[in-house]
């Protein structure tokens, strides 16, 4: 005991006042004046994300028993191969086309002549997103159990795709034939440019 | 979290500069969102009722989903009338989806930028707000790929397609309503902050960025657009629109039907029996001999040990009283028939038969064996229902094999494979 009070640091530790000090600065976390302050935002917030949370686990709960290994595997995919994979996919595809033709510019119609290009092309896309199983002819018991041919598929796919690429090279002739596009288009160049610069100047200026 | 890592964000697409679309900015999103906000509860509703519609509280036969726990507190007792009501539940479920993919695939190109903000994890609230994307994002996308690749009977995700589809979407609904009540103020504020009218009048040529906001998603260093605000509206328009030009025949039938030419099961199948299936005589494995001149009805009656079961031919079918109902096939996958005129005899005649007249379900077993779908207990509503039949007939011929020869249960509004072919014995319970 002696000892206990030659050594101050010994006895503050079991100081429980400065115990009841901790709590109550850990409990004034939760005070809807400050609590913003820590947690990022108010606690309707995080009263919302936790009812909907528990709703999510209940089913997660539910869900992956049936397959505690694909079903994750599954949601991640889904999310990657969304983001991280299709998305740079066409945004890729998209740059070089317009990076391809960009080095023919003379040639080119001042028209925005790509989206004649990437329409047909990305409307294609979806419907092979869509309907590649039947497409590429891979689900196997299909004839089997509904008496269709997988056949017509491809083919319809194909038309359809054919048909989407004559319509737009059709508007195109149509909107260079007509010239008016040629000349919105130059004239639209120009004043992108002198909206830029004035943009530019304003933020130098700031 | 801050302090770990460096405040200026690494080179690559946590950069603002990185992204380069003028078009992008919450007025576009919101749009995208506008849509999504209307159109997925509609999916969310007519998939519920679609559970309901298999009556799976009646029995453990009918539920795919048993462990729904509290996940089923609305299931109630679907009803048999207006005869169209699966047929457009169900249309609306599988064709809506198809059309949402653009609008969906827009949605997430427009918000890409922000998977990208930097920091990652700015403070508690907002750990749980990405943690609610990703349930957002994982379940959208889950749930459009397990609905897309069952359409189209490509079995490949991890399970059965009725808990995957059932769960996940209660997930996905989670995120989303954490995604709604997060930001709906935002959105109505982007979508005032323009107008919709002056939008669709702007032209590429005066296409100019949003103004700047705190969020991701305004370009700091645009690059000149190519594409017009109307026109990313008419370009995601159009994919909506081809999409569901190509598939909407298979369900709404008539002389749209040959239209879908990208839909399972679009195009004509020709004479009386010619609509459409999906299990064919030989894939469930009935055989010749079982549905010949050999086959029997078996009559029983649950709870009645007493009362001999009642053992009738196709020929005793036949000579009782013929009635005919006008009734069409809609299958979960979304597509159906056209209304056909189904001949036989009532099933609740077939009830006082039995001994049972006012049965409180019946259970219909079929000469299949094994199947998830091979039998299935009927409602008191179903059986009771004038229009419910032990079809024998189908425009004024003989069910063909595929039909479910020598007879098959037909019910107003129900679920295709309620429908039971190849009828092996009814149990009614009293």
């Amino acid at each position: 005991m002696r000892r206990l009070f030659q050594r101050p640091d010994l006895l503050q530790r079991f100081d429980l006042r400065r115990r009841f000090d901790l709590l109550r600065r850990f409990l004034r976390r939760f005070d809807p004046r400050r609590f913003p302050r820590w947690y990022g935002a108010g606690p309707l917030h995080l009263l919302t994300m936790l009812g909907c949370f528990a709703l999510a686990g209940y089913a997660t709960a539910e869900l992956l028993p049936n397959n505690a290994v694909g079903i994750p595997i599954w949601f991640v995919g889904a999310v990657i191969g969304h983001d991280l994979i299709l998305m740079p996919m066409y945004t890729v595809a998209d740059r070089s086309v317009m990076a391809v033709f960009r080095h023919r510019r003379p040639q080119l119609p001042a028209v925005p002549w790509i989206n004649y290009l990437r329409i047909p092309a990305a409307l294609s896309g979806m419907l092979l997103l869509i309907w590649f199983p039947l497409i590429f002819r891979l689900p196997r018991r299909f004839t089997a159990t509904t008496t269709l041919s997988l056949d017509p598929f491809l083919w319809h796919w194909l038309a359809v795709t054919g048909a989407l690429f004559l319509l737009s090279a059709t508007a195109l002739a149509v909107r260079l034939r007509v010239g008016s596009g040629r000349r919105k288009t130059r004239d639209g160049r120009r004043r992108w440019r002198r909206w830029r610069r004035v943009r530019l100047a304003k933020r130098l200026s700031r | 979290m801050k302090s770990l890592l460096p405040s200026d964000p690494p080179p690559g697409p946590f950069r603002r500069s990185f992204w380069r679309s003028a078009v992008r900015g919450p007025w576009l999103t919101s749009v995208f969102g506008l849509l999504l906000l209307a159109s997925i509860p509609v999916m969310f509703a007519t998939g519920l009722l679609s559970y309901a519609a298999y009556n799976p509280d009646l029995s453990r036969v009918n539920d795919e989903t048993p462990g729904k726990g509290l996940l089923g507190f609305y299931l109630f007792s679907w009803p048999t009338h207006p005869v169209w009501l699966y047929r457009l539940n169900q249309g609306v479920h599988v064709t809506l989806g198809l059309v949402l993919v653009p609008i969906l695939l827009f949605k997430l190109w427009s918000v890409l930028p922000k998977l990208f903000e930097w920091p990652p994890l700015r403070s508690p609230a907002h750990a749980l707000e990405r943690l609610s994307l990703f349930l957002l994002v994982g379940g959208a996308v889950f749930e459009f790929v397990t609905g897309i690749l069952n359409i189209q009977t490509w079995y490949k995700f991890p399970g059965s397609f009725y808990p995957l589809h059932f769960y996940g979407a209660w997930v996905f609904m989670a995120g989303f309503v954490m995604h709604v009540a997060l930001k709906l103020p935002a959105m109505i504020r982007a979508l005032r902050s323009r107008s919709f009218i002056g939008e669709l009048r702007t032209n590429l040529a005066r296409t100019r960025p949003e103004p700047p906001e705190a969020g991701y998603l305004v370009p700091v260093a645009p690059a000149e657009p190519t594409i017009s605000r109307r026109g990313v509206l008419a370009f995601a328009g159009a994919g909506s629109a081809l999409i569901a030009l190509l598939s909407v025949g298979q369900s709404v039938g008539g002389p749209l039907r040959w239209t879908a030419l990208l839909a399972p099961h679009g195009g004509n199948v020709s004479g009386p029996d010619g609509f459409q299936v999906n299990q064919t005589a030989a894939s469930a494995r009935i055989r010749e001999s079982e549905t010949g001149a050999a086959w029997r009805l078996t009559l029983g009656s649950d709870g009645q040990a007493s009362r001999p079961r009642v053992v009738l031919s196709r020929a005793d079918l036949l000579d009782m009283e013929q009635h005919t109902a006008s009734l069409p096939i809609a299958c979960v996958e979304g597509w159906s028939t056209d209304n056909q005129a189904w001949t036989g005899v009532r099933l609740s005649d077939l009830a006082r038969l039995a001994g049972v007249p006012h049965p409180s379900s019946a259970l219909v077993k079929s000469l299949q064996r094994g199947g998830a779908f091979s039998q299935v207990v009927l409602s008191a509503g179903q059986v009771m229902d004038p229009d419910s039949l032990l079809a024998l007939r189908v425009n004024g011929a003989d069910l063909t094999p595929d039909h479910g020869y020598p007879a098959r249960v037909i019910l107003p509004a129900s679920p295709g494979v309620h429908n039971t072919k190849w009828v092996a014995s009814l149990t009614f319970r009293s």
